[in-house]
Parts: C-alpha cells; sequence; structure tokens
C-alpha cells in the first residue's frame, strides 16, 4: 500500500522499504533459522543436499526458486487489492537474497564440475546482476529526471531534427570543405547504436564534435558562426539524448542477464533434481 | 537558346507539383549557389557543380565546374556532349535532372526532382528504438531458450539417453577395475570424486547405480565384493538399530521406508563421492549407535551393552577362547571372560617361568648351545609372521635343541607326534645297538666304552617303558595314558595349540613393540600351562584410555581407542567359532 496523507497525494514507497522493511525481517528470521539448523543437525556423514536437513532446504530452495521465477508471470498481471506488485517485488528482493544462504547450506559447500554446481553457480549469477538492478533502480531514475528536464525522449529527438534543418540551411551558402563537413555532422552522430556506446556513453569521434573543433579553428570563421552556433547548440541537445540512453541502459541491462539466467537456472534445477533421483 | 525548367515535387498524397521557368540562354549554370541558373539546395553540391551549354553545332554540353566528376547515365566524366535530341539523366547530389529535347528544337527541357529527402522521416518505432536496448542485443526470450536447451540436452537428456542405450558391464572377479576412457556423460551428474580403490569407476556410474531411480543395492556392491561376510544376521540388525525420537528423524525415516530406500544397505554406511580418501565415511560414535544400549532392543541378545573402552563399565572384560578339550583333528574351543579365570587344557605342559629365567639350568642349557646369552627370551619360540600372527609353536623348530628326542647309542632322534612311530623307532635303534655289541672286537679305541656284554643294553620293552615314563623323553611336556593290561601301549593324550585367543578382534603387535612382551602377557610369573596369559583390559587401560579425550589426545590418536582400533565391522572368521 502506498502511504497517503489527509490530502490524498500519494508519497513514493521504495519496494525495499515496503511495510517498514517486513520481507527485510521475514527474510531474516529465516535465514537465522537456516543456519540454527545447520549447526544443531547432525548431518552424516558430513553437511550434504542428500541428508534429511539437506532434503528440507532443497525443498525449500527449489520452492523459492520457482516462486521468485513467477514474478514474471505476476507482474503482466493487473489486479486489485493485497498481494500487490509491490508486495511481490520486495518479497522477491530479500528471499532471493536469503535463497543464496539456503542454497549454499543445502550444497553442504560441496562443489564441483557437475549439473549440481551448475545450478548453484547460476543461481549467484541471477542474484548478483538482481542485485545490481536494485542499485540501478534506487539510483537511476533520480537521475534520468535530472537529465530530462522537462523533455521527454520524443521531443529531444525532434529537436535535433530541427537542429539537423537549420543547420543544412546554415550549410548551404559554405564553401570548400566546410559543407561536407557539416553535412557530416548532419547525417553521422549517433544515439544509441553499439552496446558499448549504450553503456558507455562513448562516441568516438562524434561527426559533430569534429565539426566544431575544425569550424573553431578557422582563422578567420566570417560566415561560420551561425553555423557554429548551431553545432554547439547541437551538441548540448546529443549530449543530453545520449546521456538518456546511458542511464535506460543501466535499467536494462541487468535484466539481459538476470531473465536468461533464471530460465537456465530452471533448466539447471530440473536437470539436478531428476539426476538425483535418478542415481539414488 | 532556351530552356524550360521544370521542378518537381512529390505530393504526400500522390501526384506530381510542377513549377516551370523558361530560361533564355544558351548556358546555364548548375549547383548550390544562389546565383546558379538552376538553385539545387544540397551540402552535397558544389556552389557551382555544372555548366550546360548549346553549341553552335547543335549539341548540348555537360561541363564539370566544380572539380567533381558529373554522373550522366551512371558514367562519370568531367565532359559530356549529347545530341539535342538525345535524352538523358543527370545524378548531381540528391536530385535527378532529366534532359529531354523541348517542343522545337531551340528548347530543351530539363526536369529537376528531389530523389533523396532533406532528412530522415519522422519514425516513431525507431524512435523508441532508440532508447531501448532491444535494438542492440539479442531478445532476452531467444537467449533464454538458447541457454534452458543447451542446459537441457547436456545435463539432461543426454545422460538419461546415454542411461538407457549403454548395456550394463559384466561383474567383474578382478580386484582392481580397470577404468574406461571414453567420457560418458553421466560423470556430469557425480555429486563428487570417487575413492581410491573406486577410481577405475568414474566412467561407469552403472556399475553401482544399476537401475534408474532406485538408491544403490547391495547387489551390485556383491557383483565384485562376493565374500565379505554380513555383521550379524540382517532382521537381527534392523531390530537393533535404535529409533530416532526426534519428529524430523521419524518423519524422515518413514518417508525413506515408503519411498523403498532400506536402511542396513552397503551404502548406508560406504558412503561414495566423497573424495580419494574416504571410502568409510563412519564417526567413531558409529558403533554405539546399537551397542550402547543394545539389550533394550534386542533382549535375546548375549553381547553386553558397550559405550566406552575408557569408563569402567564402559567395556566388559574380554572374552578370550581357549581350548576346552584338545584332540588331534577337531579340539574343543569355548569362549569365556576372563573375568572368570578360566583355564585351557591344552593338553601340554609347560612352565613359562621356568623358561624365561635368567639364570638357571635351562638358561646355562641355552648359553651352551648358543641359543641365548642370559636366558631365552619370548621370541625364540614365539616367532611373528609377516602378517602380523603367529607361527605355531612347534616341537622340533623351538624345543629339541634342549629336549632332544636322542636315543640310543648312536643318538638317532625319535619321530615327534606318533607314538607308535616313536616306540617302533626306540625299538629299532635298540636292535642296532645289540648288533653293535655283539659285533664289537678286542679292538676298541681309547676312550670308548662298550659294554662288553649285551646283557648290559636295557632290553627293548624296558627302554619303551623308560621313554614314557616320569623323567623319560615324554612326560616333562605331554600327558601319557597308562598302559592297558598288555604293558605297553602307551598313548601320547593329544594336544591342541590354541591358534587365536581373541578371534574377535585385531589386535596388532607391531605397534605395541614399545614395550617388553612381559608386560602384558605375565609370563615369567606363569608356571602351569593351563595358566592363560592373554592380558585383560585393565592391562590395555593403561594405555589405551578410551575414544574421550583425555590426556589431550585427540580422538584418532594411536593411544586412543575408537571401536574400530580392535574391531572391524565386517567380521574376519577365523573359522573355529560357530556363534
Amino acid at each position: 500500500m502506498t502511504k497517503r496523507f489527509q490530502s490524498g497525494t500519494q508519497l513514493h514507497e521504495s519496494f525495499l522499504v515496503y511495510a517498514r522493511y517486513r520481507w527485510l525481517k521475514l527474510a531474516l528470521l529465516l535465514v537465522v533459522l537456516v543456519i540454527m539448523g545447520y549447526a544443531l543437525i547432525d548431518q552424516k556423514p558430513r553437511p550434504n543436499g542428500g541428508s534429511a536437513y539437506g532434503y528440507a532446504l532443497g525443498t525449500l530452495g527449489a520452492g523459492l526458486i520457482v516462486w521468485l521465477a513467477a514474478l514474471g508471470v505476476r507482474k503482466r498481471w493487473i489486479t486489485h487489492g493485497r498481494w500487490s506488485l509491490m508486495a511481490w517485488t520486495s518479497a522477491h528482493v530479500y528471499l532471493g537474497l536469503a535463497l543464496v544462504v539456503i542454497a549454499t547450506l543445502h550444497s553442504g559447500f560441496q562443489l564441483g564440475w557437475n549439473v549440481h554446481s551448475l545450478a548453484y553457480v547460476l543461481l549467484l549469477m541471477v542474484v548478483a546482476s538482481g542485485l545490481y538492478g536494485i542499485y540501478a533502480y534506487v539510483t537511476v531514475p533520480r537521475a534520468l529526471s535530472l537529465n530530462r528536464g522537462e523533455t521527454t525522449q520524443p521531443q529531444m529527438l525532434e529537436a535535433l531534427r530541427l537542429l539537423d534543418r537549420q543547420l543544412y540551411d546554415a550549410g548551404l551558402g559554405l564553401d570548400g570543405a566546410h559543407p561536407a563537413i557539416v553535412r557530416d555532422a548532419i547525417q553521422n552522430c549517433d544515439i544509441g547504436g553499439s552496446l558499448w556506446a549504450r553503456m558507455s556513453g562513448h562516441y568516438a569521434d562524434c561527426s559533430c564534435t569534429h565539426a566544431l573543433r575544425i569550424l573553431q579553428s578557422e582563422p578567420a570563421p566570417i560566415g561560420l558562426a551561425p553555423v557554429i552556433a548551431l553545432l554547439e547548440r547541437k551538441r548540448l541537445a546529443l549530449a543530453q539524448a545520449r546521456r538518456q540512453v546511458v542511464l535506460k541502459t543501466r535499467l536494462e541491462i541487468w535484466l539481459y542477464l538476470h531473465v536468461p539466467m533464471t530460465v537456465a537456472l530452471l533448466a539447471a534445477l530440473t536437470a539436478h533434481i531428476v539426476s538425483v533421483f535418478f542415481y539414488w | 537558346m532556351s530552356f524550360l525548367l521544370r521542378q518537381i515535387t512529390q505530393r504526400a498524397t500522390g501526384g506530381e507539383i510542377a513549377r516551370e521557368t523558361r530560361l533564355e540562354s544558351d548556358t546555364i549554370d548548375i549547383g548550390r549557389g544562389s546565383d546558379c541558373a538552376v538553385v539545387l539546395a544540397d551540402l552535397a553540391v558544389m556552389l557551382v557543380h555544372a555548366r550546360l551549354s548549346r553549341t553552335p553545332v547543335g549539341t548540348l554540353v555537360f561541363q564539370a565546374m566544380g572539380g567533381v566528376p558529373l554522373n550522366l547515365g551512371r558514367k562519370f566524366a568531367e565532359r559530356f556532349e549529347i545530341a539535342t535530341d538525345q535524352s538523358a539523366t543527370l545524378t548531381i547530389g540528391s536530385y535527378e535532372l532529366r534532359i529531354d529535347p523541348g517542343a522545337n528544337e531551340v528548347e530543351t527541357q530539363i526536369a529537376v526532382e528531389r530523389m533523396v529527402p532533406l532528412l530522415a522521416a519522422n519514425d516513431p518505432a525507431a524512435e523508441r528504438r532508440t532508447f531501448t536496448l532491444s535494438a542492440s542485443l539479442l531478445g532476452k526470450r531467444r537467449m533464454a531458450w538458447a541457454i534452458m536447451m543447451v542446459i537441457l540436452v547436456l545435463g539432461l537428456i543426454w545422460p538419461i539417453g546415454h542411461f538407457f542405450m549403454t548395456p550394463i558391464a559384466a561383474p567383474t572377479s578382478q580386484t582392481t577395475v580397470p577404468a574406461q576412457t571414453v567420457f560418458s556423460p553421466d560423470r556430469l551428474w557425480s555429486s563428487g570424486p570417487l575413492s581410491k580403490v573406486h577410481a577405475g569407476l568414474a566412467q561407469n556410474c552403472r556399475a553401482c547405480h544399476v537401475a534408474a531411480g532406485n538408491p544403490v543395492a547391495d547387489t551390485a556392491c556383491r557383483s565384485c565384493h562376493v565374500k565379505l561376510p554380513d555383521h550379524a544376521v540382517l532382521t537381527k540388525m534392523r531390530r537393533a538399530l535404535p529409533q530416532d525420537s526426534g519428529v524430523l528423524a521419524r518423519g524422515g525415516k518413514a518417508l525413506a521406508h515408503g519411498l523403498g530406500v532400506k536402511n542396513l544397505r552397503c551404502a548406508s554406511c560406504h558412503i561414495e563421492h566423497e573424495g580419494p580418501k574416504q571410502a568409510l565415511q563412519i564417526g567413531g560414535s558409529f558403533c554405539r549407535d546399537c551397542h550402547a544400549n543394545l539389550h533394550a532392543r534386542l533382549v535375546d541378545t548375549h553381547l553386553a551393552n558397550v559405550q566406552d573402552f575408557a569408563r569402567p563399565n564402559g567395556h566388559p572384560e574380554f572374552n578370550a577362547s581357549f581350548v576346552m578339550t584338545p584332540a588331534v583333528a577337531h579340539p574343543v574351543i569355548a569362549r569365556q571372560s576372563l573375568a572368570t579365570r578360566p583355564r585351557e587344557s591344552s593338553g601340554l605342559q609347560f612352565n613359562h617361568q621356568q623358561h624365561l629365567s635368567a639364570g638357571n639350568a635351562v638358561a646355562r642349557m641355552a648359553a651352551a648351545s648358543g641359543l641365548a646369552k642370559r636366558g631365552l627370551n619370548c621370541n625364540y619360540c614365539h616367532v611373528a609372521k609377516p602378517s602380523g600372527s603367529w607361527v605355531p609353536v612347534n616341537m622340533v623348530k623351538n624345543c629339541s635343541a634342549c629336549h632332544s628326542l636322542a636315543f640310543g647309542r648312536r643318538g638317532l632322534g625319535l619321530p615327534h607326534g606318533d607314538t607308535a612311530k616313536a616306540i617302533e623307532a626306540a625299538r629299532e635303534s635298540l636292535r642296532v645297538d645289540q648288533i653293535d655289541v655283539t659285533m664289537q672286537s678286542d679292538r676298541r679305541l681309547p676312550g670308548v666304552n662298550f659294554p662288553t656284554s649285551a646283557a648290559r643294553l636295557p632290553t627293548a620293552d624296558a627302554a619303551v617303558r623308560a621313554l614314557f615314563a616320569k623323567g623319560g623323553a615324554c612326560a616333562d611336556c605331554h600327558f601319557i595314558a597308562a598302559p592297558g593290561s598288555a604293558g605297553l601301549d602307551f598313548r601320547v593324550l593329544p594336544a591342541s595349540l590354541n591358534p587365536h585367543y581373541l578371534p574377535r578382534a585385531n589386535f596388532v603387535h607391531a605397534p605395541h613393540k614399545i614395550t617388553a612382551c612381559t608386560s602384558c602377557h605375565l609370563a615369567q610369573t606363569s608356571t602351569l600351562a593351563s595358566d592363560i596369559l592373554i592380558p585383560g583390559i585393565a592391562t590395555c587401560r593403561q594405555c589405551h584410555v578410551g575414544a574421550v579425550k583425555s590426556l589431550g589426545l585427540p580422538p584418532r590418536h594411536p593411544a586412543g581407542s575408537l571401536c574400530t582400533s580392535c574391531h572391524s565391522f565386517h567380521p574376519k572368521t577365523w573359522g573355529l567359532h560357530a556363534d
């Protein structure tokens, strides 16, 4: 539930803080119980997934994995009332972190080059990417708002188009190599593009910067002043759009690891469970 | 000469708009500059790009003016010349100029059209893709499917297929398992490295995991380990297992029972996949699980409860085996607690104290014979085998150096072990002596005394009687049955040596060489062969303080004593006991 003031406005409540950290507390309690059980219950010959406690932890872990993966389904249902998506997400995060402890104790710290440890490693990768996702979801939205100011993404691109048109017109009167430089600055400035460019915000040899550098270093920039001014504005607009891309990438990139690895984990988990009962 | 200039624009809804201008001149300039007759607003066009002129001879000449070759009909050149009644297409930048003959012979039509739009159109879908990653990465769904199929095939389908398509290897009687070299995909299912002795089975999971979905059964183990005996009767062992009281344990056992997992399988104790050094993952307290309070569950057992070797009542006094009735073929051997101070009837007489003395006649005899300097020691008779057991004491090897069976004047030894043969040999010896005496001449070597008459020789009967009488050759060690009325059918009563006093324990002497034999076996005070010289538990407890950490020793220290220090779960049978 979101908090409401008497005026009816809603305050944003992070999924981490949801219900006064209810799911953090539950997850911590679960972890403490599991560790105590591990310490106190004797497993022969040494802690392993095949003891009674190992089977219990394994069942709990498998159930948790399936429920955690079900968030992908839950988030596509529109429902009202209790068990909101916010509650699910909060539980997803904290129980997912508890799952690392449960899976590790279930394994008895026995790892090797086999399908069982593959499932464990996939689980760690899923949780690690999820941790980054939490970090991104907590820090990036504010940066996005700061970056866009009052504009929308289509407006950013529209502004660039307008600048391009004005540059085009301004460049028509130039001679020598300048028209080609201006044409380059209009046509060859990317936003987005390769994964590296999207993540780093670094666009090597940006034609706009290149054009600015050349035109500003001209000894007698007569007639170049409007072009240079337009190029400056285009540079700023490009920077804003590119930063928008960088921030959006940070919000999205972790899911490209998180989701496929979850499916892979489900496959490896199936192989793990079937093989354990196949070669009992 | 005139040129009709038609500037063509495409309508959004289709169709064209043509704006016509008439240029009265023989020469027109085409370029980006505003002073050109045909202005092409494209940054790729030179200020003055081309000059089109009509020659007096009636041809059209196209001349490149901007230093860039012209593209006429996809041919590139600095200058083109065509006839006025010919058509041509000149491509400059994003514009296309179609030159056609005009209405009359002095007119040429030029249609100018922009082919490439000024700037890219507004494409909402492309704009959306700019800001999301889906444009530059493989889709999540596709990646997920791909990885999932790879894992399922490699980790599940391939091993299962291999399992059902590979025949089971026949059990082998070899002591070491030959390793297979072809990679077996179910190795991906292995939960840990195998023990050293089973390492050759690494590629052959089916050697143990015979049936899918079933735990490793004893039949798989016994296909190689054919002769290993059970600890006890299996039904009794099941009854002897303590019942766990915890809910979790009881529930777990019920579940296991319902699923058909039997306990007390070989694999219940011998846990594989624990690494090269482990094949028996049992803690020292394992035996206690049953034996600490066996009577509660097996009320008819004769085994005492055992908690801990060191505690005063934690381990019963040893039950020693000893010969109760000696016999030639099947001596009767009984087991009895040393606490009852049993006595052994081996059928022999032997005085350890006498033989171990450092200064008596035995010692002097031994010294004189060069056997020992200061009295015999234990090793003279009791010789250890490399395996740790003992060579049975043998009369000829161990006793005859002093207890000679030499008989008669020639000193030929009587055979040991067969009374009738010994008597016969004695008689024969006397006959030989008789002949010697009768055959003697007056000439004799100095110093050799021969009886001068046969009458001095003992009679055969007397000799035989003397042999078996007290003080004779046999009665020192043996019991002699008195002859019947015939008078000479002496019998040496059977004697049986005990091969092992504690067959249920694995006692190894080698680590105990730090002390003298007599510190545990009190032979120096034993005068009778019926004494049982096996030490009792109190002697062992002097050093072996039990599994508990007293004296600061770790439980596995050799002077600690886990159950497995002396006992093994799978008993070796020494062939003598029935129970």
